[in-house]
């Protein structure tokens, strides 16, 4: 697999998200019936992640003003060279025809997660303020798939304000344990309690 | 006066011994795009529409739009402190306002923060801005009076507890002014009073908020602002919370009138909000649901039955017209969900007509039944006399001779407008007013001059306070009787009688 490259957790342009979607949907069903899925996105992912470093390469397939014949001769070149499968090929053929290349890093991710999804795994961030090694991370991570009982994948970043404890993101949902969000949510019952108290009996906290 | 340090460190030391951790579960979102009040937010998918979300800063959002690939926030509160990339999360919960006792006399934004500097409005009851309103099992028909101390809408168009009377005119005829003055009337009645101020000046809140602290009326009336500079957000949602600070007290079988100046205004934020988030314009550019929201507002001021505990909420929503148009899409709209309008005139207004009431087209369609008895006695005769001075009126411009007959209707028909006259924050009670229509429809005021009308009124009542406490009694007692004010024979109507005649006998214009 190629080396991992920063994710975001979201992707910023939804219509590309959705277009992705699409592709990622279509792409898995087809290689799904070849029964080469895991070698199709394998090889969805190395090329997004090679073809991301070569600028030219990419612009040129980007570009509405290169003719589509072009594009499709380079892509054949490349995916000879590579060796790629067949639907793979394909595919990027009628990425390019439908003039949606720009799409490419959307589609993996949207890919990704779809895999996952009928695989029954599941993608976990989890922060810390310090690195954690691998084996605290798998400990984690067999903790979190026993908890949600699907296979967890954890990623792990490192994020200092937290100061101590972890976050762990799952989908659209924050498990905070951090202790910045405790230090914060103390701080408001405090001031809370505080101005509650005053407001009942003032003389209490007056000095004359 | 200065704090004690070691105090309030022992209170916040019993806040930390006290806290027990626990993880803190939340569903998030990211930030696309903001600007305008509004923002795009990816993620959030278990958020329901209607729900408070929250921004870095504790900036509280509202859940708008769900699209399906973002969520369309609205922003209450400052939007230029947020960026792209911030994280979203929801709070779970509907969007609420504190509601109670300890919100009465308060000057408050939509969201329930204060206003006035008087410190925090210390509630812990909350209830949610937008409420299903009452079914009609639940209700009962209108049937209480709720005197707006004026006499020609108590007289004419007279209001009931938990109708809905619009008022309806061009700006600066004084529609602000009749809702004041029926706030300030309610000085004795237990009615709890609300004013929501919708994208107004906020030199004219100040304004009312200051009439209404020297007529008293602040001890019992709430002012909700959400002025001209507010963003829109709160001038949508300004009504609605005070609504629901009003359905608190209706449901605890209290009476409560809330006045929203305006709904125009409010319409305006509604559709700014509305293209911002892209729904489509419809007439006028106000979006397609722009009825909804004025009718699902309107349909909260109710009467609950009496297993309900018998509560009410009387609304008296403002349209502002442009150049009289009536026939403009929020004016149709407002018109047809209300109970009843009360339809100002700016040439009216401007020849001294004030209030600018045009009593041939307002109406209220349920304040009849709602009505005093000895009211409608004397009411029906005022209407009459009045539509059969109008049809004259137009004649005797053109400066033909008249008949005596008609020159005399014209003559009580001047005077009966000369009656109706009344100024800013003087409210009259009703037994008041019954007895000076009563004078005018029996034709005690013939023989004094227009321009001394005013000058009688004022004496009449004087007199009546000051020696005639018996009839205010009798009149007083007897507001219920049908026959009172209207049978020749009853004894109300002989008091009163008696009591203008004894008066016009001493009366010297002058
Ligand atoms: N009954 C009245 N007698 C005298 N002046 C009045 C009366 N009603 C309103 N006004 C005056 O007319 C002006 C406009 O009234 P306002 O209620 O603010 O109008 P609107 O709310 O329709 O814009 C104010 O200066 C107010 O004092
Ligand atoms: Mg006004």
């Amino acid at each position: 697999m190629a080396e991992q490259e920063i994710q975001h957790a979201t992707v910023f342009d939804t219509d590309r998200q959705y277009l992705g979607d699409i592709y990622a949907k279509s792409l898995l069903a087809v290689s799904q019936e070849s029964g080469n899925m895991d070698q199709v996105l394998e090889e969805l992912d190395s090329f997004a992640s090679a073809i991301s470093k070569l600028d030219n390469v990419r612009q040129t397939l980007e570009s509405p003003r290169v003719p589509t014949p072009h594009k499709v001769e380079l892509i054949d070149k490349i995916a000879n060279s590579a060796g790629c499968s067949d639907v793979f090929k394909r595919f990027l053929k009628v990425v390019v025809e439908k003039e949606r290349f720009d799409c490419l890093s959307a589609i993996r991710h949207s890919a990704q997660r779809m895999h996952n999804e009928m695989s029954g795994k599941l993608e976990a961030n989890v922060v810390t303020a310090e690195a954690i090694d691998d084996g605290l991370k798998s400990k984690i991570a067999s903790q979190l798939s026993s908890h949600f009982g699907k296979d967890v994948m954890v990623t792990a970043s490192v994020d200092p304000s937290i100061i101590g404890g972890m976050v762990v993101r799952v989908g659209d949902t924050v498990f905070d344990s951090s202790v910045a969000n405790e230090l914060s949510r103390v701080r408001h019952r405090a001031i809370d309690r505080a101005g509650q108290e005053i407001r009942k009996s003032l003389d209490r906290f007056a000095q004359e | 006066m200065k704090f004690s340090a070691d105090e309030i460190a022992s209170v916040i030391q019993e806040e930390i011994k006290q806290y027990d951790s626990q993880i803190d579960v939340r569903e998030v979102g990211t930030v696309l795009e903001v600007g305008d009040g509004i923002a795009r937010v990816h993620g959030l998918t278990g958020v329901a529409a209607g729900e408070m979300v929250e921004f870095p800063g504790g900036i509280r959002g509202l859940a708008f739009n769900l699209e399906e690939n973002s969520v369309g926030v609205i922003i209450l509160g400052d939007f230029l402190k947020i960026n792209e990339g911030d994280e979203v999360k929801a709070l779970n919960q509907l969007l609420s306002v504190p509601v109670g006792p300890a919100v009465v006399g308060r000057v408050i934004d939509p969201l329930g923060n204060p206003l006035d500097g008087k410190g925090p409005i210390s509630s812990n009851e909350t209830r949610p801005v937008e409420v299903i309103a009452p079914g009609v099992a639940e209700r009962k028909g209108v049937h209480e009076p709720m005197q707006t101390g004026i006499k020609a809408v108590d007289a004419m168009t007279p209001v009931g507890r938990g109708q809905r009377e619009l008022v309806i005119g061009d700006r600066k005829t004084g529609k602000t002014a009749i809702c004041i003055d029926a706030i300030i009337n309610q000085k004795e009645t237990g009615v709890k009073c609300f004013y929501v101020a919708v994208g107004q000046k906020d030199s004219s809140v100040a304004g009312v908020i200051k009439i209404l602290e020297e007529n008293g009326a602040m001890d019992y009336t709430t002012v909700i602002v959400a002025g001209a500079s507010a963003p829109a957000p709160l001038q949508y949602i300004g009504p609605y919370a005070g609504t629901s600070m009003a359905e608190y007290f209706m449901w605890k079988g209290e009476h409560c009138l809330i006045v929203y100046d305006d709904l125009s205004k409010q319409a305006n934020a509604y559709r700014e909000l509305s293209l911002l988030m892209r729904r489509p314009p419809g007439r006028e550019a106000f979006p397609g649901d722009v009825f909804y929201c004025h009718s699902r507002l309107l349909e909260r001021s109710c009467k609950l039955n009496d297993e309900l505990g018998a509560g009410s909420i009387t609304s008296l929503p403002i349209i502002e017209t442009l150049e009289g148009e009536v026939s403009a899409y929020i004016p149709t709209n407002v018109i047809s969900i209300t109970d009843g309008q009360i339809y100002l005139q700016p040439d009216l207004f401007f020849a001294g007509v004030r209030p600018a009431m045009n009593a041939g087209i307002s109406v209220s369609r349920v304040g009849g039944d709602a009505q005093v008895k000895a009211m409608k006695n004397v009411a029906g005769g005022l209407r009459l006399t009045l539509a059969a001075f109008r049809e004259l009126e137009a004649f005797a411009q053109l400066g033909t001779d008249l008949d005596a007959e008609t020159q005399k209707n014209l003559d009580r028909g001047y005077r009966m407008v000369e009656l109706l006259k009344q100024g800013q924050y003087k409210p009259l009670a009703v037994v008041d007013q019954i007895m000076l229509i009563y004078a005018g429809n029996e034709g005690f005021l013939d023989e004094v001059p227009v321009k001394n009308i005013s000058q009688w009124e004022e004496e009449f009542l004087t007199f009546i306070h000051d020696k005639k406490s018996d009839v205010l009694q009798v009149l007083g007692d007897n507001l219920n009787d049908g026959k009172a004010m209207k049978s020749e024979e009853h004894e109300t109507t002989q008091a009163v009688r008696a009591a203008i005649e004894e008066f016009n006998r001493s009366f010297k214009p002058h």
